[in-house]
């Protein structure tokens, strides 16, 4: 397999804002537009920003350039529970353009919601229609790419919202919270359907939640879920209307040898996703990857060690709670790599055999920075390794070799 | 036209300048008051002045919208003068937007348009622009309407233009975007009905390239299309193609495509005549009673009413019957649901001594189902068991369950329960209403929440409307009446509810007989609410019957307008003073 050099493009963020970020402008959604010419980044205070790809730069000079943004989502207060409902978008889908304007599926904990954005006039009344009934005369006051909500999915979930795909086709899309997976129809929000429920009959019983769900990338019947319990399972919507009894499991048997206090909190999957190909899933848990092919469920064609000196400070991790972070994981293009990101501003990116694991170093000097990881790497991690700085969202464009990387508040373009 | 009357108590220039009010709220109140706009200003303002304005409303949210269109929708025509096609561009800029309800009905109402211009020539070439226009749109969505349109104008157009209109169908139905597909398939149904204008080759050729699509969406409309291709003499000519695609579809591998055909199970029966039903379709209908999927037992066991009149009364017995008594037990509440509201239609095909051997027992197995809502859903349909087999013989084991349902601890369960009285007054009469149904009724008069008690009062209404004043009087009224002395005033007050729900059936002699002593006695009741409802029930019966009611409810309301209580007072004046 050709190895793939990835080499640094374009950063968006400098070292003094990320020395002093404040919390709320933390990037927790990343996702680029089905072409590629878009990018939208969701942050911790709910706001969505889109990256374009001015049309008439050259292909192989393509920069992103800053385009618009919006306000998704606010924090709100549920009153039956009484908890704060946080503004941090989770998740962005971007739905197929028509003519000019752009659609854009964005999520908080709770609620779905589709934005458009577009060329608009706003107009105002500058004189209203009088005694003789005449139609009010109106002035353009602004013009430009207004935002605007379209439809907003009603609250249907229980615990929070982990995952938002659509479907290839468009028709559908799916989100999950702990216990269930519901698919929505994007023409009739009005309407969810349940299809994979793990909800106990005793809730006190509970000991597998949901962790994240995503579509195939072409075949719009099949989707997987991923549990707490490292297991993945791929459903197909055609075979029953509730999914989980039809599915394909695929899981790991636990080694009671190698069990130890951390085991149940690192094996929890924190994301999973198809190959570009659909023949494989990668499976990112705290410590490794897990490559299946979906051809052979009872074991992983390999397993890989993200980073192995993380091994050694699991208490650490344990205590400053980074232990529970997630990170996502995207395939490349030609899905014989995948890419994923770590602490201390660095990502990897391994091919599906596990023979060669590269780690990019973030930087703003926009040099590209990147050593071998061979395999049983060790190394003591002193006090300058960062665990603050984590490489959480990442994103693959679906046109080309480009990933887009956000660490803390700042955004970097890599290609190969 | 006659003109309409403002009735929204606001002057029309506000109206008019709601239409752009930044509250989403009066925006759509201003819309739904357009006719009101256009009949003031009449109809040359509104041709130019009004729909040039209504472009500056396109552009927002789905629910303005909704409302514009259905706005537009009602006799929009007349206020133009009759002059439909000033209509065309707004519909058409309509036909564009994101709702997928919008623009069917924006492209259903082109269609009325065209069909009122007189001249021949002129709906052509409008139409074929339309189409044109919203073919080449950037907007995928707006091939929507075209899809709608082609099929509805084309045996009107030239034979060239004919020819263009199935070059587009046929892009359209190979576009890469799966919705493009998707609107095509669904109305390639009203395409079909042109056969043999759309010939033999063009049908089988879109048809076979769908039945081949990934998406479930445009495999599943397949079906609505070889229904109505069915109908055409297409079927004569090509009925193995035709049998061969339902088989397709019947067999396909996603539930949601056999869901679909077996949901069109009757109008493929119709379309293909009972021998046809019989020899093709009979044996998918029983294998998907017993598919893995909740749903399809589902829509397989609510569909047994409708095809029943297709099958032979031997396979009935012999087939589908076995069938139904592993359904009666199914874990799933929605299946054994389903299978409650149809099996019982089978009773008249198949006579009375099959249906005391066969249906009985699955009669009385879902009469005690666990599931409330499935012992309601077998009520509905009593009378067709009841019809056959007689009521005598069924009430042994209805009553109790009746009763069983009545006491239910989920207050709506018991609201359901009632309505189904009327079901069984209209379907048996009178003998089925015996003393133990009518203690339940009143049972239900006197319970403890209010919505039962509600529910309870409008039955005896309808029941007054099937049955008689008569027999209601001697059966129910009088117990009702009883309530009077009842020591919690709740139910004090649900004497005067019910008089007030059945004022129309009542005679003036019954009420003055009847009525006045009980308003006149609770007129001295101790809770002044009670007493304020008696002015109420006093204005009602003095409005709506009149004549010689009128003076006693003066009376009684003179007497309460000098009451202690400031409320009543005030109710009983005003009350007086309307009279």
């Amino acid at each position: 397999m050709k190895k793939q050099d990835w080499k640094f493009m374009q950063v968006f963020g400098d070292k003094a804002s990320s020395d002093n970020v404040s919390d709320e402008d933390i990037i927790s959604a990343v996702q680029f537009e089905r072409t590629g010419r878009l990018l939208g980044l969701g942050d911790r205070a709910g706001r969505l920003i889109i990256f374009e790809v001015p049309l008439s730069k050259k292909k192989d000079k393509a920069e992103y350039q800053y385009l618009t943004e919006l306000q998704s989502h606010t924090r709100e207060f549920d009153f039956l529970k009484s908890t704060d409902i946080e503004e941090k978008i989770n998740q962005l889908q971007w739905l197929r353009a028509q003519g000019k304007n752009m659609y854009i599926l964005s999520t908080n904990d709770k609620t779905v919601k589709l934005w458009k954005v577009s060329e608009k006039n706003v107009t105002k009344v500058i004189k209203p229609s009088g005694k003789e009934l005449a139609m009010p005369k109106l002035q353009v006051v602004e013009t430009g790419l207004i935002p605007s909500v379209r439809k907003v999915f009603p609250n249907l979930h229980n615990y929070h919202i982990n995952s938002l795909t659509a479907s290839s086709n468009e028709e559908f899309v799916l989100t999950s919270d702990d216990l269930k997976v519901y698919l929505w129809s994007v023409e009739q929000p009005s309407k969810a359907f349940v299809a994979v429920d793990l909800k106990p009959e005793n809730l006190d019983e509970l000991s597998e939640v949901i962790t994240s769900s995503t579509f195939h990338p072409t075949l719009d019947n099949q989707f997987l879920y991923t549990t707490s319990k490292g297991i993945i399972k791929l459903c197909d919507m055609r075979k029953s209307g509730i999914c989980d009894n039809t599915a394909i499991t695929m899981a790991e048997p636990e080694d009671p040898a190698k069990k130890n206090f951390f085991t149940e909190i690192v094996t929890s999957i924190s994301d999973a996703c198809f190959s570009r190909n659909g023949k494989y899933i990668f499976s990112r848990d705290f410590l490794t990857v897990k490559v299946w092919d979906i051809a052979m469920t009872n074991k992983p064609v390999a397993t890989v060690q993200v980073f192995e000196p993380l091994k050694s400070k699991l208490c650490d991790l344990y205590e400053n709670e980074s232990i529970f972070d997630k990170f996502s994981i995207q395939s490349t293009l030609d899905s014989n790599s995948f890419v994923t990101g770590n602490f201390n501003s660095t990502f990897h990116v391994v091919d599906r055999l596990g023979e060669c694991n590269s780690q990019y170093e973030l930087n703003f000097n926009k040099k590209t920075v990147v050593r071998q990881i061979p395999p049983k790497y060790f190394e003591n991690l002193g006090s300058s390794y960062d665990f603050n700085r984590k490489v959480q969202k990442i994103s693959m464009c679906q046109t080309q070799n480009l990933v887009a990387i956000a660490c803390l508040n700042c955004l970097y373009f890599y290609t190969a | 036209m006659p003109k309409i009357e403002n009735t929204t108590g606001m002057p029309i220039n506000l109206i008019i300048d709601e239409l752009k009010s930044d509250d989403i709220r009066k925006r759509i109140h201003s819309v739904k008051h357009l006719d009101l706009i256009a009949s003031t200003i009449g109809p040359d303002r509104t041709k130019n002045e009004l729909i040039p304005f209504i472009q500056e409303l396109l552009d927002d949210d789905d629910e303005v919208l909704i409302e514009l269109v259905d706005s537009l929708s009602r006799n929009f025509v007349e206020l133009v003068g009759g002059q439909a096609q000033v209509l065309l561009p707004t519909f058409e800029a309509l036909c564009r937007v994101e709702d997928a309800s919008v623009r069917e009905k924006a492209a259903n109402q082109i269609k009325k348009c065209l069909t009122q211009l007189p001249d021949q020539k002129k709906v052509e070439e409008l139409s074929i622009g339309i189409i044109k226009r919203l073919n080449d749109s950037d907007y995928y969505m707006a091939k929507n309407a075209v899809a709608i349109l082609i099929p509805a104008i084309f045996n009107q157009v030239s034979q060239n233009n004919q020819n263009d209109l199935i070059n587009i169908i046929l892009k359209l139905s190979q576009d890469q975007i799966p919705q493009v597909r998707k609107f095509t398939s669904m109305y390639f149904q009203d395409l079909v009905k042109h056969f043999p204008l759309i010939n033999e080759t063009f049908i089988q050729n879109i048809l076979n390239s769908f039945i081949k699509d990934e998406q479930d969406f445009i495999r599943m409309y397949i079906v609505d299309a070889l229904i109505q291709s069915s109908k055409t003499p297409f079927f004569q000519k090509q009925q193995n193609f035709i049998l061969n695609m339902f088989k397709q579809l019947a067999e396909d591998q996603s539930w949601r495509v056999r869901f679909y055909f077996c949901d069109k199970l009757a109008e493929i029966g119709e379309a293909v005549t009972k021998d046809g039903y019989r020899k093709n379709f009979q044996n998918y209908h029983l294998k998907f009673l017993q598919d893995a999927e909740p749903e399809m037992k589902s829509i397989a066991a609510l569909k047994i009413e409708r095809v029943s009149g297709l099958m032979d009364p031997e396979d009935i017995l012999n087939k589908l019957i076995p069938l139904l008594k592993t359904i009666q037990s199914d874990t799933n509440a929605f299946v054994r649901n389903a299978l409650a509201s149809s099996v019982l239609a089978l009773c008249p095909i198949i006579g009375k001594k099959n249906t005391s051997e066969q249906i009985l027992p699955i009669f009385l197995t879902l009469l005690k189902d666990q599931d409330s809502e499935v012992r309601i859903t077998l009520f509905k349909k009593l009378s067709l068991i009841t019809n056959v087999l007689g009521v005598d013989s069924l009430s042994q084991s209805v009553i109790p369950a009746l009763t069983e349902l009545a006491q239910d601890k989920n207050w709506r369960i018991r609201a359901s329960t009632i309505e189904v009285l009327s079901f069984f007054a209209r379907a048996i009469g009178p003998e089925f209403l015996s003393d133990k149904v009518l203690k339940l009724l009143l049972d239900w008069m006197g319970d403890k929440v209010s919505s039962v008690r509600q529910t309870a009062i409008q039955q005896t209404a309808q029941l007054i409307s099937i049955l008689g004043l008569a027999w209601a009087d001697k059966n129910l009224l009088t117990k009702i009446w009883a309530f009077q002395s009842i020591q919690n005033y709740l139910h004090r007050l649900t004497v005067l509810f019910t008089i007030n729900q059945i004022t129309s059936q009542l005679t003036n002699d019954y009420i003055l007989k009847t009525i006045v002593p009980i308003l006149q006695a609770m007129a001295k009741d101790s809770v002044a609410n009670i007493r304020s409802n008696v002015c109420r029930t006093s204005i009602q019966l003095a409005k709506e019957k009149g004549g010689n009611i009128a003076d006693p409810m003066k009376k009684i309301l003179q007497t309460l307008s000098d009451d202690q209580d400031a409320e009543v007072k005030y109710q009983a004046k005003s009350a007086l003073e309307s009279l």
